[in-house]
């Protein structure tokens, strides 16, 4: 197949050659094609202490929250715009746009909006606008995570301040969804008027309104005067595009920026040892990073190789040199921070001998050759080269296959794998986003299940706790679920990172979110 | 002179042609889907091939490769960025400036030590200074240029804490030199030892010894006889390697987080970011054509012979 | 003196003495032989790497990780406590054999279009000049990377990843080459003689254009080091436990600040490896080109 592909692109390349060479009259090309250069280098001036500046690692992709999927745009977004629901930093699910809500029945939710909350622009929320903007996630394929279980024909209008939300089918985690910023309310008229450049100047209701992007560099942002509640500490927002995790941490040391995230832990200690200059926010994590087996390939399909596998990984050598020990180590395939969370489920400590007895019953005794691919990552490489050494020991010979963060991806929404090395986010906060996608059997593939795990009666749990209203029945189910899910080896979980974030010591009412979201409407320079 | 300029610009079609064909097949080959890039952890096989016909992905590569000759040859639509969704010309522009800067001042600095030192060792070879300038010269031709930049970065931003380290803008010229000095470091080696190669050709020839005979000052030999002819080389080395910098210089601009045209291109490669790649290499490719064409006008202001040969 | 006589009038019988007479004016270049060397240096190195290496280059050490060079290792660890000295002599061989093999297959690819295209002119020419052309026109940074992302990554897909952009200029040397040579009176008689078109350019002119190919390859086996590395460093070349030289840099590079001998050996080995090979190439082009020494 590779070969083949390869031969096709030489005699495509050849072929290609020829044909320029010979077609010396084609199409009139060859324009003024310059650029022309915007001499506004882009400063900031203006007074010192009312400017916050964060440092983002990459260029977001939009600001509508509704039509990206990425943290990083997620960063500026959740300050431009707010949900019907929020998140309190200690994970808790508050009504924000709205005064309060009930539910009907099993799938309807009635929201009752604050009155009197302006957009950006000048104009009232309505309910409409609250319609638009889900209706906009609802069929948006970008944040399927978020809204795909919110019914785009179920919206109902009762007045201008009520509104009937439905979903699909019963959906307990529905409250969380609402507050991931997928389900953010932005304001309708500004959106039909801008059209498509609306996902580039983005009009909500939050603390602070949209102000500028400049491609490559930087958002500005500024403070809403008219917010509808407590207003922004610090009069501008702005976030600077700097994608090297080196020159983040050079300019958090040079002032300038005043806010980092994802500090590399290599540079924790420095910081943390220097108070007086910087402060350092850690928390443990959403993001779980486990190694997953193949169960469509030829190895994995028995348990006990997955168990063997489970006892040939040394978990706490990966957390030492990954995450410096600043990582929890997990036995189970959910993060601590989690509503459901539990140890209470078979472990796998570090045993070599057991492993080799295991492949030796399960008929490798001599153990087995197979592929892992892994995206270029840091942190994924690590755990790659790590597993393969440790699993040299019980005799499984790993190769790695390292590629470009695409190309991982479609291989691995294909399957064609034996070992991917893949870590997922709980954005929503909800325990459900750790299971439905990665665990039930239709999710196999592309959507998410990348173990190829099939388990009738998983799927019956699952379904069955994201149908509860009940929070101890949830809790309940999920334990059940994880330790299935152990007794199986589905994954061999690795860790749960903590988050860093380090700032100047001078920024002060920062609060660190479990999910990783940076609001910065109590944040001001000392 | 017209005549030529006219025939050399007339051949850049079928060559822009070319390269973006190729361009296309290689992205059409490369394992990867934009798609899938975007969607994250939302893929679906619906949302993908949603997102497909979104794109237009659902086409063949013909019809692809087609409509973007067509759009680009009737409107200038060079297509939108899949990622932040700008279109490409605009996204190019933005970029245009810091990588034009880089190109400049590092095309200074590599033209000021390298013809310096070229004709310092020209003049006075294997004497102690030629020896020294061009095992420096040798050395800095064989370091790898990341390899410089972290050096660079390691001595002056972290341990000596004189310079910033990124300069997404190239704002001052504080931010300008590491940058400017670590991609000038191999360039002006190269141009040192084409200078030196080229005028000692040049300095054996008979006319420079009859001007020697009689009576020219050094000076006037060195600058005006040997320099002049010894030219063409050196004009070559610095055009291709400013239009080179033109297309961005990849690796600087993503160590010191330059937001330039190299690696606007070095991320829409891995985030198969198609229109970004197609009409980023068509710009890059045209830019280095032109700068040629420019490379080869300029000969014949430094040598007349080539003028004639032009007619 | 003479060895110089012997080379000036030597050009008459040059086909006979070629061989020991560049070998004399090789040796005589100091810089040159030294280069040569190290280069035999580093190949000893490639080939004996196991039997030199006090290590597995693959073997992790976790409790001894990130370590400063000392005895037990000599350039200290990386952060998977692996010994550097070991992953840089195995290095060699990678890098070593990249170069080359990029460079053959480059020599290779570029003189045989050369030569189709100078021997036989007319449409043949200018269609392979244009394709020429059009290589040129990518900056070749971008055309390794994107044909190292098309292909994937691995060694031998580095090498065409690697030797594609130094096509163009092969091709353009050894259709100049032969260009020079085409109308001289050897070429004729040979063809008088009845001898075909591959026999002619095999027998005739590709002897008679080796020279600046030769010195132009060893130039440029070092250029496809640096390339290489540079592809492992943005991630589109060599990865994983391969003990590559700019991979090795690549994932030392988060350690710069704390452990900056993760990527300065690996750094040391690259400039060494292509400062030898441009001064044996140096002193080579010398050789073969008496006319530039004075």
């Amino acid at each position: 197949m590779r070969r083949n592909q390869k031969w096709i692109l030489c005699m495509c390349l050849a072929m290609a050659l020829l044909l320029s060479a010979c077609g010396g009259s084609g199409g009139g090309a060859g324009g003024g094609k310059e650029a022309g250069s915007n001499p506004d280098g882009g400063g900031s001036g203006g007074g010192e202490q009312d400017v916050l500046t964060v440092a983002l690692a990459s260029e977001p992709t939009g600001l509508v929250g509704s039509q990206v999927n990425n943290l990083v745009s997620n960063t500026p977004i959740c300050n431009i715009a707010e949900g019907l629901i929020t998140v309190t930093p200690d994970g808790e699910y508050v009504p924000l746009l709205a005064e309060s809500y009930e539910q009907v029945d099993d799938v309807t939710y009635r929201f009752h909006l604050k009155q009197g909350i302006q957009f950006h622009n000048g104009e009232e929320m309505k309910a409409e606008d609250v319609v638009y903007s889900l209706h906009a996630a609802a069929i948006s394929p970008q944040v399927k995570h978020a809204s795909a279980m919110i019914d785009p024909e179920g919206f109902e209008i009762e007045d201008d301040y009520t509104v009937l939300i439905r979903t699909v089918s019963p959906y307990a985690p529905i409250i969380a969804c609402l507050s991931h910023s997928a389900n953010s309310i932005v304001c309708k008229s500004a959106w039909e008027a801008a059209g498509d450049d609306f996902i580039r100047s983005p009009v909500g209701t939050g603390p602070y309104r949209f102000v500028k992007w400049t491609s490559g560099e930087s958002v500005e942002l500024t403070r809403f005067d008219g917010y509808h509640g407590e207003p922004a500490k610090t009069k501008d927002l702005i976030f600077r595009i700097i994608p090297e995790a080196a020159s983040r941490v050079v300019e958090l040391e040079t002032g300038g920026v005043d806010v980092i995230g994802d500090v590399p832990v290599n540079d924790l200690s420095r910081f943390e040892e220097s108070p007086d200059q910087f402060t350092v926010y850690g928390k443990p994590g959403m993001r779980i990073y486990p190694v997953i087996l193949n169960q469509q390939s030829e190895f994995f399909d028995d348990v006990r190789v997955r168990q063997a596998m489970r006892y040939a990984t040394n978990s706490k050598d990966i957390i030492s040199v990954v995450w410096n020990g600043l990582a929890t180590d997990v036995s189970t395939v959910m993060p601590p921070a989690v509503m459901g969370y539990t140890e209470d489920v078979t472990r796998y400590p570090t045993d070599v001998e057991k492993a080799r007895a295991l492949l030796a019953e399960a008929g490798y005794p001599d153990g087995f050759t197979c592929t892992l691919i892994t995206s270029e990552a840091s942190a994924n490489v690590k755990i790659a080269e790590i597993i393969q050494a440790q699993w040299a020991q019980a005799g499984v010979t790993v190769n790695i296959d390292q590629m470009d963060n695409a190309a991982w991806l479609t291989k691995q929404n294909g399957m064609e794998f034996d070992v991917t090395v893949c870590p997922t986010n709980n954005s929503v906060g909800d325990p459900d986003a750790n299971f439905t996608k990665m665990f039930r059997s239709d999710n196999v593939g592309p959507a998410g299940n990348y173990s190829g795990y099939q388990n009738p009666q998983v799927d019956e749990l699952i379904i069955s706790a994201c149908g509860s209203g009940d929070r101890q029945e949830r809790i309940a189910l999920y334990e059940q679920i994880q330790k299935i899910l152990a007794d199986d080896a589905v994954w061999v979980p690795v860790g749960v990172p903590d988050l860093q974030v380090a700032t100047r010591a001078c920024v002060q009412g920062f609060d660190l979110y479990a999910n990783n979201t940076q609001r910065y409407q109590n944040v001001y320079k000392a | 002179m017209f005549k030529y300029i006219v025939k050399r610009l007339l051949l850049l079609i079928p060559v822009l042609l070319g390269v973006t064909f190729i361009i296309f097949l290689l992205l059409s080959v490369m394992t990867g889907d934009p798609a899938e890039i975007i969607l994250g952890d939302a893929a679906t096989p619906e949302t993908v091939a949603e997102l497909h016909e979104e794109m237009g992905l659902d086409k063949p590569l013909p019809v692809r490769f087609g409509l973007f000759v067509w759009n680009f040859v009737t409107r200038g639509d060079l297509g939108r960025s899949y990622t932040t969704n700008e279109p490409v010309a605009e996204l190019i522009a933005s970029r245009f400036p810091n990588t034009l800067k880089l190109a400049v001042c590092a095309t200074f600095l590599s033209v000021v030590f390298g013809l310096t030192f070229g004709i310092i060792s020209a003049v006075k070879p294997y004497s102690a200074i030629d020896n020294i300038s061009m095992s420096t010269a040798l050395i800095g031709v064989s370091m790898p240029r990341f390899w410089q930049g972290l050096l660079l970065i390691l001595l002056f931003c972290i341990h000596l804490d004189w310079l910033p380290s990124s300069s997404t803008n190239l704002a001052s010229l504080r931010e300008m030199i590491l940058p400017a000095t670590t991609v000038a470091l191999a360039s002006a080696a190269e141009t040192a030892r084409m200078t030196r190669s080229s005028m000692l050709e040049v300095i054996r020839q008979d006319y420079v010894v009859t001007a020697r005979a009689k009576g020219v000052k050094e000076f006037v030999i060195i600058t005006k006889h040997a320099l002049r002819n010894a030219l063409i080389p050196i004009i070559t080395i610095v055009g291709i390697n400013f239009g080179t910098l033109l297309g961005g210089a990849v690796v600087v601009e993503s160590i010191f987080s330059i937001s330039g045209v190299g690696k606007l291109m070095l991320d829409a490669i891995k985030a198969r970011n198609y229109p970004v790649v197609q009409g980023g290499v068509l710009y890059i490719a045209f830019a280095f054509c032109i700068v040629n064409l420019i490379v080869d006008i300029l000969y014949t202001f430094a040598d007349p012979r080539v003028k004639a040969k032009l007619r | 003196m003479d060895e110089t006589r012997t080379t000036r009038t030597g050009a008459v019988y040059r086909k006979k003495s070629q061989g020991p007479e560049i070998w004399r004016r090789f040796r005589r270049n100091k810089r040159a032989v030294v280069g040569l060397c190290i280069i035999l240096l580093m190949i000893f190195c490639a080939v004996f790497a196991d039997l030199i290496s006090p290590y597995d280059p693959t073997l992790q050490d976790i409790p001894s990780m990130l370590q400063g060079p000392s005895a037990a290792h000599l350039m200290g660890t990386d952060q998977y406590g692996r010994d550097i000295f070991s992953r840089v002599i195995h290095g060699t061989r990678i890098s070593l054999f990249v170069g080359i093999s990029a460079t053959a297959f480059a020599l290779l690819a570029g003189g045989a279009l050369g030569a189709a295209a100078g021997f036989y002119g007319g449409t043949v020419e200018s269609v392979i000049m244009r394709c020429m052309d059009v290589l040129l026109a990518i900056p070749s940074i971008l055309l390794n990377i994107t044909v190292a992302s098309a292909l994937g990554g691995g060694v031998l897909n580095m090498m065409i990843a690697v030797g594609i952009s130094n096509v163009p200029a092969y091709c353009r040397i050894m259709r100049s080459a032969i260009l020079s040579v085409r109308d001289q009176e050897f070429t004729e008689a040979s063809r008088a003689c009845g001898a075909g078109d591959l026999y002619i350019i095999l027998r005739h002119i590709v002897p008679n254009c080796l020279s600046p190919m030769i010195v132009q390859a060893t130039l440029k086996v070092g250029g496809a080091i640096l390339v290489c590395s540079t592809l492992s460093f943005v991630g589109a070349g060599i990865s994983g436990s391969t003990p590559e030289w700019g991979s090795m840099i690549a994932s030392g590079r988060e350690y710069l600040r704390s452990n900056a001998h993760l990527t300065t050996f690996p750094g040391i080995a690259i400039m060494l490896t292509v400062f030898s090979l441009n001064l044996m190439g140096d002193g080579l082009r010398d050789a073969l080109d008496p006319k530039l020494k004075n």
